[in-house]
C-alpha cells in the first residue's frame, strides 16, 4: 500500500504547487498541516532538517523536499502512461525551456512576492517595483515560447504552470501587499488567458485556499511582522 | 565520437572563469560533445548575442544547441544528459528517488552555499566572519551528507564510481572555493572537520577532464581584487 503524505502550511506558495501535482497525477495524500507560525514540529525537523520548511513529501517513509525537486520527483516516481500524465513536455529543448520558467518563478518572482509580505522600507519599495516586472517578464517568456497557451508551452500543463499556481489566489495579495496593479489583459493577455484557465480547473481550486482567505491571512501576518520583527523576517 | 558538423551547432556562451561555466564543460567533456566556446568577458559589456540568448536573466553559461538557447547551468547539465542520453556516462543516477537525492544537493550549492561564499568575497567588511562561519556551516551539511546518507557513503564519488551531477555542481567552484579561502584567509574545507569532503575535492581536481577546465584560483583572484576596486553597475 503506498503512502504519501504532503507537509504544508495553507499559505504556502511552494506547498500548492506540490498539491497540484500530485491531483495531477491521480495520486492519493494526505495532507499534514504543520504550524505556520514556531515552533516547528519535530516531525518537520526531522524530514527537512536542512531548511527546516514546508513543503516536504513523504513517499513511503521517505522525505524529499525543495518545492522544485519534488515536482520533479513527482514526475519521475509516477511516470507517464496511458493513464498519468507527464508534467514535462518530450523533447529535451521544451523540457529546458519548462523548467527555465519554474526556475524563475520559484527564485524571483515568489520570493519578490514574499518580501512584500514580510520587508519594510527599501525593500519593500524595491520588491513592488520588481514583482510588476517579473509579471511582464513571463508575459513576454509566454510571447516568445510563441505557443497560443493557455500554458506556458502549449495546451499541456508543465511544470511551469505548477510554479506558478500559487499566483491564482495570491494575486490580489500581491496586489494589495504591494498596493500596486498588474498589468491587465490588454499588455499582458497570456497571463491574463492564464490566469483565466488556470482558476476553472477543479484540481488548482483543490490545491489552493480561497483568494480572499488568503487576503485576510497576509494582511495580518504583515501587521504581525512589523510589530514583532520590524526589520523584517 | 562527435557527429560531423556537430561542434558548429553545438556553442557555449561564457567566461571560462565562471564556476557555472565550468559545470558545463565539465559536463560536455564527459558526454564527448565537440562544442565552440564563445567568450563573453567579465568586466566588458555583455555582447549582443548573450543579451539577444538570455533576455531574462542575462548572465552565462547559456548553451546554445541547433541555434536555441538552454540557460541556468544545473538546467543545462540536465539538457545536456537528456538531449546526448546515449553518449557517454549518465549524469544521474536512474532512481526517482536518487535523482530527488542528486537535485536537491546541486540545489543547495546554488541557493546556500555559493551565496554564502560570494558574500564572503563582496558582502560588506563587518559581515565578513559571519559569511565565513556561514560557509563553513554549510559545508559542514555537505559533509554530514557524505557520512550519513546511504547514496553517498564509501563512494569514489557523489555519483558513486564516476562523477555525477552533485560532483559537477560542487566541484566546478573548486578553484572558486579556494580563491574564496585565499582571500578571507580563512578555511572552508578543513582536512579536520570534513575529512570526506576535502578528500573528495583532491579527487575531482585530480580527474582529467577537470583539470583541463578548471581555471587557476589565482586568476579568481586578480577579478576579485579588481571588483573590489570598481565594482560592476550591473551583474
Amino acid at each position: 500500500m503506498e503512502e504519501v503524505k504532503l507537509l504544508l502550511i495553507r499559505s504556502s506558495p511552494f506547498a500548492m504547487s506540490c498539491a497540484l501535482a500530485l491531483r495531477e497525477k491521480g495520486i492519493k495524500f494526505e495532507e499534514v498541516h504543520e504550524n505556520s507560525l514556531p515552533p516547528k514540529t519535530d516531525r518537520l525537523l526531522r524530514s527537512n532538517p536542512v531548511y527546516k520548511q514546508v513543503p516536504v513529501l513523504i513517499h513511503n517513509g521517505k522525505p524529499v523536499s525543495q518545492s522544485l525537486v519534488i515536482l520533479e520527483y513527482i514526475e519521475e516516481a509516477w511516470p507517464p502512461s496511458d493513464t498519468t500524465p507527464s508534467l514535462l513536455p518530450g523533447s529535451a529543448y521544451d523540457r529546458s525551456l519548462s523548467r527555465f520558467w519554474a526556475d524563475f518563478i520559484n527564485k524571483k518572482f515568489i520570493e519578490t512576492g514574499l518580501k512584500l509580505m514580510k520587508r519594510f522600507g527599501e525593500e519593500h519599495a524595491t520588491a513592488r517595483k520588481e514583482i510588476v516586472e517579473q509579471f511582464i517578464t513571463m508575459e513576454e517568456g509566454m510571447r516568445a515560447i510563441g505557443s497560443e497557451g493557455p500554458y506556458f508551452l502549449g495546451d499541456q500543463m508543465s511544470l511551469a504552470d505548477v510554479a506558478l499556481v500559487p499566483l491564482v489566489p495570491w494575486l490580489p495579495s500581491f496586489e494589495a501587499l504591494g498596493e500596486l496593479k498588474f498589468p491587465g489583459p490588454e499588455q499582458c493577455g497570456r497571463m491574463h488567458k492564464w490566469l483565466d484557465a488556470m482558476r476553472e480547473l477543479p484540481n488548482v481550486v483543490a490545491s489552493v485556499p480561497p483568494a480572499d482567505w488568503l487576503s485576510q491571512y497576509t494582511a495580518t501576518l504583515r501587521r504581525f511582522i512589523a510589530e514583532h520583527y520590524p526589520g523584517g523576517a | 565520437m562527435a557527429t560531423e558538423g556537430e561542434k558548429g551547432q553545438v556553442k557555449l556562451l561564457g567566461v571560462t572563469l565562471s564556476p557555472f561555466v565550468v559545470r558545463v564543460c565539465i559536463a560536455l567533456a564527459l558526454k564527448g560533445i565537440d562544442y565552440e566556446l564563445i567568450q563573453e568577458h567579465f568586466m566588458h559589456p555583455k555582447s549582443e548575442l548573450l543579451l539577444k540568448s538570455n533576455p531574462v536573466h542575462k548572465k552565462v553559461p547559456v548553451l546554445i544547441h541547433n541555434g536555441k538557447p538552454v540557460c541556468e547551468s544545473m538546467i543545462i547539465v540536465q539538457y545536456i544528459e537528456e538531449a546526448w542520453g546515449n553518449k557517454g556516462p549518465n549524469l544521474m543516477p536512474k532512481d526517482p528517488y536518487e535523482r530527488a537525492i542528486a537535485r536537491f544537493w546541486a540545489a543547495f550549492v546554488d541557493d546556500k552555499l555559493f551565496p554564502s561564499m560570494d558574500a564572503a568575497l563582496y558582502g560588506p567588511g563587518e559581515q565578513l566572519q559571519k559569511a565565513v562561519e556561514e560557509s563553513v556551516t554549510n559545508f559542514l551539511l555537505i559533509e554530514e551528507a557524505l557520512r550519513t546518507n546511504h547514496c553517498f557513503a564509501g563512494k569514489v564519488y557523489f555519483g558513486g564510481d564516476e562523477i555525477g551531477s552533485i560532483d559537477i555542481a560542487l566541484g566546478g567552484l573548486s578553484s572558486f572555493i579556494k580563491s574564496v579561502e585565499k582571500a578571507t584567509e580563512s578555511v572552508l574545507i578543513g582536512a579536520e572537520k570534513m575529512p570526506l569532503l576535502s578528500a573528495w575535492m583532491d579527487r575531482f581536481c585530480k580527474i582529467d577532464v577537470v583539470k583541463e577546465v578548471m581555471p587557476d584560483p589565482a586568476e579568481y583572484i586578480s577579478v576579485w581584487r579588481a571588483r573590489m576596486i570598481s565594482p560592476p553597475t550591473a551583474n
